[in-house]
């Protein structure tokens, strides 16, 4: 029971301090380049595009996922679990790069 | 008659706030044309490479039967495509989709409808080894780079564009990609309007100009002095074809082509990738009616645009300011 309550506790702190970064989608580009987080940590895909939508996706083979089609103006979170680095990229806009570091 | 009057000076009005809410000499610079060529760090510009490029691009040599050159669709006569509605390829069988044109691609990355190869140093072989295109063994006894090793021209053009660099496939491929990028389209009246001179293009092409980036949207995808973001969406073309869904599985990328320059376009009829519009009046219907097809991967711009007679004609008019003054290409003497 103590071990339980440990464990709970620990989960908490590690989750409180897992950070969380905005990445925003503008003119048909990511607002940055590059970007290193650490293992756990989340970034925030938010489309701040007028009219026109995305679809981000990482190249995997580590943190694969895929946010579907993103109309303008809304937001999708992903935690980035696996240390290494991944290729993210817009599938409709193919010049949108972006290089996550999970350390 | 009064009440004409009104609804007229109100539009007058609007159209007057639209115009300065547009900012059209900011709007102007996003069109500016690019001051130099890119090439790749390792593939870099030289006379020599380009002088070799363009034979190779010319040669039917590079092909299985020897009958079919890059430029059999890839015709500079036809504004580098081949004028077709989907390309001819090995056995004279017709592919299924367009030649696309070569212009401007330097700038481009994903190459192809379906994007499925990097830059034009890797596209140029795909179509030459591609059983369907150009039939060229690339591999094993007499494949594309012992064939041309053989010709001994051959030899002593790449001994002087590559020095000490053994010829192979991969090498080929970059000679016609130092060609290719030179491949750029000239000059053309919306270009000389883009610098200032107010003459070279008309005010109906003017006003399809502001339509192209407004009420149309047109510039949602055909961004920039080449008229491309170089995406790819499902734009509603009524087949079957899944384009780069085929490659990438998410819903956006079924039936999604790549986004095609502007450049030139009054040369390069039909249109689509497969062909299916014949003029460009046709183009702008297809896209006023918001395309042929209602599916899920459909892209969120394309949608009924409401386009008057005097719209579309403004519209055609401003994409017909898009021709270069691009010279005539002489061909190659061909190394034996």
């Amino acid at each position: 029971m103590k071990y339980l309550f440990y464990a709970i506790v620990m989960a908490l702190v590690s989750n409180a301090t897992a950070a969380e970064v905005m990445i925003s989608q503008k003119d048909k580009k990511f607002d940055k380049a590059a970007i290193k987080i650490k293992k756990g940590d989340k970034i925030v895909f938010k489309n701040n595009e007028k009219d026109i939508t995305h679809n981000v996706f990482s190249l995997g083979p580590k943190n694969a996922f895929e946010l579907k089609t993103q109309a303008p103006g809304t937001a999708s979170t992903v935690e980035f679990k696996e240390p290494g680095t991944t290729d993210v990229e817009c599938a409709i806009h193919t010049n949108m790069k972006l290089k996550v570091t999970v350390e | 008659m009064r009440i004409a009057q009104i609804i007229l000076f109100a539009l007058s009005i609007s159209h007057f706030a639209f115009a300065e809410k547009l900012d059209l000499k900011s709007l102007k610079k996003n069109f500016t044309r690019p001051k130099s060529i890119p090439y790749l760090d390792d593939n870099k510009y030289s006379t020599e490479r380009e002088i070799l490029g363009k034979m190779l691009f010319f040669d039917p040599r590079v092909s299985g039967s020897n009958s079919i050159s890059c430029a059999t669709c890839h015709n500079p006569s036809f504004a580098w495509g081949d004028g077709l509605a989907k390309g001819v390829g090995h056995g004279h069988k017709e592919l299924v989709r367009k030649s696309p044109t070569i212009l401007n691609l330097a700038w481009t990355e994903k190459l192809m409808w379906d994007g499925r190869f990097t830059h034009l140093e890797g596209q140029a072989l795909g179509p030459i080894g591609s059983e369907a295109e150009m039939n060229m063994k690339m591999e094993g006894e007499g494949n594309l780079s012992d064939k041309i090793k053989g010709i001994a021209g051959y030899r002593v053009l790449f001994e002087k564009a590559y020095p000490k660099e053994e010829i192979t496939n991969e090498l080929i491929g970059k000679a016609i990609g130092v060609y290719e990028r030179g491949v750029v389209s000239g000059i053309a009246p919306f270009d000389k309007w883009i610098k200032g001179n107010e003459k070279a293009i008309s005010e109906s092409a003017k006003r399809g100009f502001v339509l192209f980036n407004t009420k149309a949207s047109c510039v949602a995808c055909h961004s920039g002095w080449n008229f491309t973001d170089d995406s790819f969406r499902d734009i509603g073309v009524n087949d079957t074809d899944l384009g780069r869904g085929k490659f990438l599985k998410m819903t956006s990328q079924q039936h999604a082509f790549k986004t095609p320059g502007l450049r030139s376009i009054a040369l390069r009829s039909p249109y689509m990738h497969n062909g299916s519009e014949k003029t460009l009046d046709d183009v702008i219907d297809f896209y006023d009616r918001g395309g042929d097809v209602k599916r899920e991967s459909l892209a969120g711009e394309i949608k009924p645009l409401s386009l008057t007679a005097s719209e579309k004609m403004d519209l055609k008019e401003f994409l017909l300011t898009l021709t270069g003054d691009d010279k005539p290409v002489t061909l190659p003497i061909l190394p034996r």
